[in-house]
């Protein structure tokens, strides 16, 4: 185990970061996109079900069949993981971003229309930051599932820890497959620990009064 | 002048009618309230004001106008509304809440500032010591001492009160009523008072409005109401009068 850290290090640091880059790359998509919809269905009122329906059925497709029938539309790979991974992403963004929304205090909401808020300022200074926690949430989960999914994208060729997991699956090799399992909960881990902080720090923006 | 004036308003709901007809007018810088029963239409009645309801037939005048031809925003910003819960953003400051519609009407900052402690002053918190605080770090009463400053920041023509010490304990309750009482006395704004509490209602109304079932059963002074109580509803609920009550609406010291 030891010594294949002390030869490997650089490679395994470039597959870890690698595989954060791809996750980095999938949220920078996806929240933005998230955003847009959760806009669109709560302050523009268009039909969530439709929006929802999609995400699901997108989300119930397995990932290896996912990348199956991407890589003859945009090749094999980061860009055809990407896109899958931000499939998935949406649907954890989209349902607790407009969670978040809708669990607002209607008689907050009431109040707030009647001071003669407009619609976008409003949602902007007090539907936004009193959904913040959700949204992180949401984020969070997005990123715990595209870790775990995107060490399949080695398949088509996206790099990443997956790469040293396949690499030990064909070799045999113990050492290689646990690294590689270390690496990916070690990621999971961090990334985890990260969005709880944050979530944390955006819980108590929500309601600075309250004390834990 | 009228503040508002209701002319023949009716509010269905499908085929349940909540308000069927009421004509009444508010006049400006009285302090009116409204009671009635749950299910009696008197918060319907309130809300059609600032058109967070809209009337299925009839008319909502404010001072004069049309509410249906105004713009909704800028007559909302000429009328406070508190609730009965305090309803205050839990991420802003109590100076926030109540900044809250001075920055929508884009006041400076010097002014904003002192019109926050003018209010805090006026409803008895120190503002040194509230200003800074968090809507969670209050107590009931004192959050909807907020409530009421945040409606009146903005120097609204009409203040509109939807059962706002329901949710408060007895002593608070009654605080919270003579300081309305003094507020009003010296400012003058017009306030419109939904409850479904006789005591508050003949204690707080220079005029008080009955609702039974969607209808205006009577409109009076307390005085009239005691005296010449219009129905068998508007007597029935004389006997839930204290004693105390029926003793200042006699003499209508108002």
């Amino acid at each position: 185990m030891t010594a294949y850290l002390l030869h490997y290090y650089g490679y395994m640091l470039r597959a870890v970061a690698s595989h954060a880059e791809m996750i980095a790359l999938v949220m920078v998509f996806a929240i933005p996109i998230s955003a847009a919809l959760g806009v669109l269905i709560h302050v523009f009122r268009f039909p969530a079900v439709p929006v929802i329906t999609i995400l699901e059925i997108l989300y119930t497709i397995p990932s290896l069949a996912f990348f199956a029938i991407l890589v003859p539309i945009s090749g094999l790979g980061v860009k055809s993981a990407v896109i899958v991974l931000v499939c998935y992403s949406l649907f954890f963004l989209v349902r607790n971003f407009l969670a978040g929304l809708e669990g607002i205090d209607p008689l907050v909401i009431e109040a707030a229309r009647a001071m003669g808020y407009s619609r976008a300022g409003m949602f902007l200074k007090i539907e936004l930051p009193m959904a913040m926690p959700a949204l992180i949430a949401g984020t969070r989960l997005a990123c715990m599932a595209s870790i775990g999914i995107a060490c399949i994208a080695y398949a088509i060729g996206a790099g990443g820890i997956g790469t040293i997991l396949f690499e030990g699956m064909r070799q045999m090799s113990y050492v290689k497959i646990a690294w590689g399992a270390i690496l990916v909960i070690a990621l999971s881990v961090a990334v985890n620990n990260l969005m709880l902080a944050l979530e944390r720090y955006f819980t108590r923006r929500a309601d600075p009064g309250r004390t834990e | 002048m009228n503040a508002i004036e209701f002319a023949d308003v009716k509010k269905s709901y499908g085929a349940s009618e909540a308000v069927r007809g009421v004509s009444m007018a508010v006049e400006e810088g009285s302090l009116v309230a409204l009671m009635g029963a749950s299910g009696s239409g008197k918060t319907t009645m309130l809300k059609m004001v600032n058109r967070l309801v809209v009337p299925t037939s009839g008319k909502v005048l404010f001072f004069g106008g049309d509410t249906a031809s105004m713009d909704v925003t800028a007559l909302r910003k000429k009328i406070g509304y508190v609730l009965q819960a305090a309803a205050l953003f839990p991420h802003m400051t109590v100076a926030g809440n109540i900044s809250t519609i001075p920055e929508i009407l884009g006041w400076d900052k010097a002014r904003t500032r002192s019109r926050v402690s003018e209010l805090l002053s006026l409803m008895g918190l120190d503002p040194d010591e509230f200003a800074a605080r968090y809507p969670s770090q209050l107590s009931g009463g004192q959050q909807q001492r907020v409530g009421i400053a945040r409606a009146m920041a903005g120097e609204p023509r009409v203040l509109l009160m939807d059962e706002p010490f329901g949710a408060l304990d007895v002593i608070t309750r009654s605080r919270l009523q003579d300081d309305l009482l003094r507020i009003h006395g010296r400012d003058g704004t017009t306030i419109l008072f939904v409850t479904h509490d006789i005591d508050e209602a003949f204690r707080l109304g220079g005029r008080v409005a009955v609702m039974n079932g969607g209808v205006m059963a009577q409109y009076g002074t307390p005085r009239e109401i005691v005296k010449n109580p219009a129905d068998d509803y508007v007597r029935q609920l004389l006997n839930f009068l204290s004693v105390e009550a029926l003793k200042r609406a006699e003499k209508d010291t108002k």
